[in-house]
């Protein structure tokens, strides 16, 4: 039976990779949007969404995109930064190494090695998109070595356990940005950038296209919101993702009597719920409040899987 | 002959050179017409040089590497590869693995009389004081009894080779011995980067280590337990050579686990903390010195070990390797002994050579020490890592009157010991072909029996001249092919 210790990491794992990839797609769309507007305004709001004012303004640094996106990408002592969540990744598997695929261990060793690169080159706002697309490619090989590779065990399981419930917060984040930049005093009249910004959403959540198929006409803006909260077919959507995590739990419980337990499952449920049940307008405030609920049940299930999991008895 | 033949300018002097030259009585590996060499001396040499960059970079992305820690992070090191390799003749071979095996055996007797009814102390063959006060004596194993008498289940035994080609041991390591993950990734690293090196060379396997391994584990798991759960105890990510704990774990099929993942109940019984509770664990393969391996027993401050488990090996409930005290049959001064060890329990003649030693507590080597200073290595036996040795042909005329001083005050803490240049191998340098001193550890398992992995980790000085293999000082490593 695998080891508590070892759950926590295959499931951190998960996380951290997730969490490089998620914010590789935020600083796109904010730097794709940012573009247009030709103002470092833009940028202000990744810092709300992860509450991350002050330890920015600590750094002394003015706030012009440049100085937020290297914030995001390249300050290893930002614990919300991609550099982090990508040393910490390697850090977990390194725990991991004797029980994952030495594929998946070269991978993770090459893709840091890339990044620690990316740290001493102090790249320009210029290259922002194509380092972000980079960084994105990386995750999507990670993601597919692990697939291609890794024994289907209870490590399999925690790691896409954690994946998956990281995914569901972060796509919650990338929506909410926009809450932060243009809906924060208005809950009625939707934004003048609404339905460009939604575009830009989609293309970078990969459900551009998929929606248009979905709603070829008339499609507003709550629908784009709908869409990639709830749609079960998107692969980043939230729902997607929540059943996702429901699903590694079963495979948990079936192969391996790793029963989640009254907890566990309540928190699962409590997001699930959450999940099916989301307010008539899904626009400004109402949205942010919906969105703010979510996370709670993140955390809440996180929580629970802490407890039943990962600390150890004895 | 080509022109740009690899081996024209290679020459190894009075040096004993591993591929070339002919052992006295011994067989050598062809010299130039090992079909390795004439195989090699078609090649082109920044071709080489380049191929072995490619293979270190994939060395460095397999995580094949020592970590070194720092503020600036995690910093992974691979040990340098020589891609030429070391042969070892199958005549030389067999006699290699008798004598490693005849010698483990007596270090695993000798560690059951120490920890048992101590004859060869009441006999006088070795001296009461050296085994008793040494620092690695373990007063809490007297009277224990280990499934098989196996005290040292994995043993080190390091081999030089001297000017004429004879192997002599240079050390014993009963603890935990490293290196074997080096031994197997560099066979993996030949096939895979210099396949056409390899093609058609009957070479003995060295792939099957990790089930050997776990064979013993379970030969001496505590009695009546048929399948037992084993676990490989390491100190963390943070030790250097956290890649063999993995390693071996992965070869193994075993869980590699921390201190904290383990605990002791009030039955002496071990368990590991899984996903679904508690797990019962029968057999632990440490990394872990003694002193920090049961705080409740040792050192009371070790974050490192498990407390309780001397209490649990006591109740026979867990089996333990190596065995707790096994450090005092690798002692500096023990080893000077270990002829007479080997003659004393096995009532044979030692098969490998001590390197030649004078011991400073017998007068007549005393006597010998002290008028021959200037040409013998002097090491004091209570230190390791090298500290407070003289090498006298180097030592200024102060460090040789110091030395002489000490010696003479305290002669039982002084072993002495010629001076011996070590052999060399075929190493590849920007330069061209050149020798380079090497040594070797083959590695020994003991349960029910004795078995001997072939070859062992040639570590090879990459520095011209110099005869220091450690990897701390620009020392690398070859792979080791034992011929059929």
């Amino acid at each position: 039976m695998l080891l508590a210790r070892f759950a926590e990491n295959a499931f951190w794992l998960g996380r951290y990779m997730e969490r490089v990839e998620s914010l590789s797609r935020l600083l796109w769309v904010t730097e794709a949007f940012a573009a247009d507007q030709e103002s470092d305004e833009a940028w202000a709001p990744i810092l709300s969404v992860f509450a991350d004012h002050e330890s920015f303004s600590d750094r002394g640094k003015s706030m012009t995109a440049l100085n937020v996106a290297r914030f995001y990408l390249t300050d290893k002592a930002n614990p919300n930064s991609a550099a982090f969540a990508a040393f910490m990744a390697k850090e977990n598997a390194r725990i991991l190494r004797h029980l994952i695929s030495t594929e998946a261990w070269r991978e993770i060793s090459v893709f840091n090695d890339d990044l620690i690169t990316l740290q001493k080159r102090r790249f320009a706002l210029s290259k922002l998109s194509d380092i972000c697309l980079q960084l994105r490619d990386g995750c999507y090989r990670h993601r597919g070595v692990m697939e291609s590779t890794c024994f289907r065990d209870e490590v399999w399981r925690f790691n896409q356990l954690g994946a998956a419930l990281e995914r569901a917060d972060q796509t919650t984040r990338l929506i909410d940005i926009k809450y932060f930049r243009f809906d924060r005093d208005d809950d009625d009249a939707a934004a003048p950038p609404d339905v460009a910004w939604w575009n830009t959403l989609l293309r970078s959540a990969a459900g551009y296209h998929a929606f248009q198929r979905r709603h070829s006409f008339n499609a507003d803006a709550a629908d784009a919101a709908r869409f990639i909260l709830g749609d079960p077919h998107l692969p980043l959507s939230v729902a997607n993702a929540a059943s996702t995590a429901v699903y590694q739990l079963e495979r948990l419980e079936r192969d391996f009597d790793a029963k989640p337990g009254p907890g566990v499952n309540a928190a699962a449920q409590a997001l699930k719920a959450r999940l099916e049940s989301p307010p008539k307008r899904l626009a400004g405030r109402t949205l942010h409040r919906y969105i703010d609920a979510i996370q709670q049940e993140i955390i809440g299930l996180a929580n629970a899987l802490n407890e039943r999991y990962f600390a150890p008895v004895g | 002959m080509p022109a740009k033949d690899l081996f024209k300018d290679y020459d190894a002097g009075r040096d004993f050179c591993e591929t070339t030259s002919k052992s006295v009585g011994g067989k050598s590996v062809g010299g130039r017409n090992n079909p390795l060499t004439k195989r090699l001396s078609r090649y082109n040499l920044r071709t080489l040089n380049q191929r072995n960059k490619a293979a270190e970079r994939e060395l460095k992305n397999l995580g094949i590497t020592f970590t070194v820690y720092s503020d600036a992070g995690a910093i992974d090191r691979i040990l340098p590869f020589d891609p030429l390799p070391r042969q070892i003749s199958a005549a030389d071979w067999k006699s290699l693995e008798a004598g490693c095996k005849q010698r483990v055996a007596a270090l695993n007797a000798f560690l059951g009389d120490v920890y048992g009814k101590q004859k060869i102390l009441k006999d006088g063959v070795v001296p009461r004081d050296l085994v008793l006060q040494n620092k690695h004596f373990r007063e809490e194993m007297m009277g224990v009894k280990l499934p098989q008498g196996t005290y040292t289940h994995i043993a080190g035994v390091d081999l030089i080779r001297d000017e004429n080609g004879a192997f002599l041991v240079l050390e014993d390591n009963c603890r935990s011995p490293s290196g074997v993950s080096y031994v197997i990734e560099n066979r993996h690293l030949m096939m895979r980067s210099f396949p056409d090196l390899m093609e058609g060379v009957k070479i003995q396997a060295v792939s099957d280590y990790g089930k050997r391994l776990r064979g013993k584990l379970i030969e001496t798991a505590p009695p009546r337990v048929q399948n037992p759960n084993i676990v490989l105890l390491t100190p963390g990510v943070f030790n250097s050579a956290y890649f063999e704990h993995v390693f071996l774990a992965r070869e193994m099929g075993v869980a590699l686990v921390e201190g904290r993942d383990l605990f002791v109940d009030d039955d002496d019984r071990v368990f590991m903390k899984t996903i679904s509770g508690l797990e019962r664990v029968h057999t632990i393969y440490r990394r872990i010195d003694d002193d920090f391996l049961d705080p409740e027993a040792f050192r009371k401050d070790s974050m490192l070990g498990v407390p309780g488990l001397l209490r649990s090996l006591k109740a026979g409930k867990v089996s333990i390797a190596n065995a707790i005290g096994a450090g005092v049959a690798d002692d500096k001064a023990v080893y000077a002994y270990m002829p007479r060890i080997i003659e004393y329990y096995l009532g044979e003649e030692a098969i490998l050579d001590n390197v030649k030693t004078y011991i400073c507590r017998e007068a007549d080597d005393l006597a010998y020490v002290l008028d021959n200073l200037k040409d013998l290595v002097v090491k004091p036996v209570s230190e390791s890592g090298g500290y407070g040795i003289v090498v006298g042909p180097k030592a200024s005329k102060a460090e040789l009157s110091a030395i002489r001083k000490a010696v003479k005050k305290d002669p039982k803490n002084y072993i002495a010991q010629p001076m011996i240049n070590l052999s060399v191998c075929p190493t590849l340098t920007p330069k061209g072909v050149k020798p380079r001193h090497v040594d070797l550890r083959p590695f020994v398992l003991t349960g029910a029996d004795i078995w001997v992995l072939p070859g062992g980790l040639t570590r090879v000085a990459m520095r011209e001249g110099s005869i220091i293999v450690n990897s701390s000082q620009g020392g690398g490593s070859k792979d080791t092919w034992v011929m059929r």
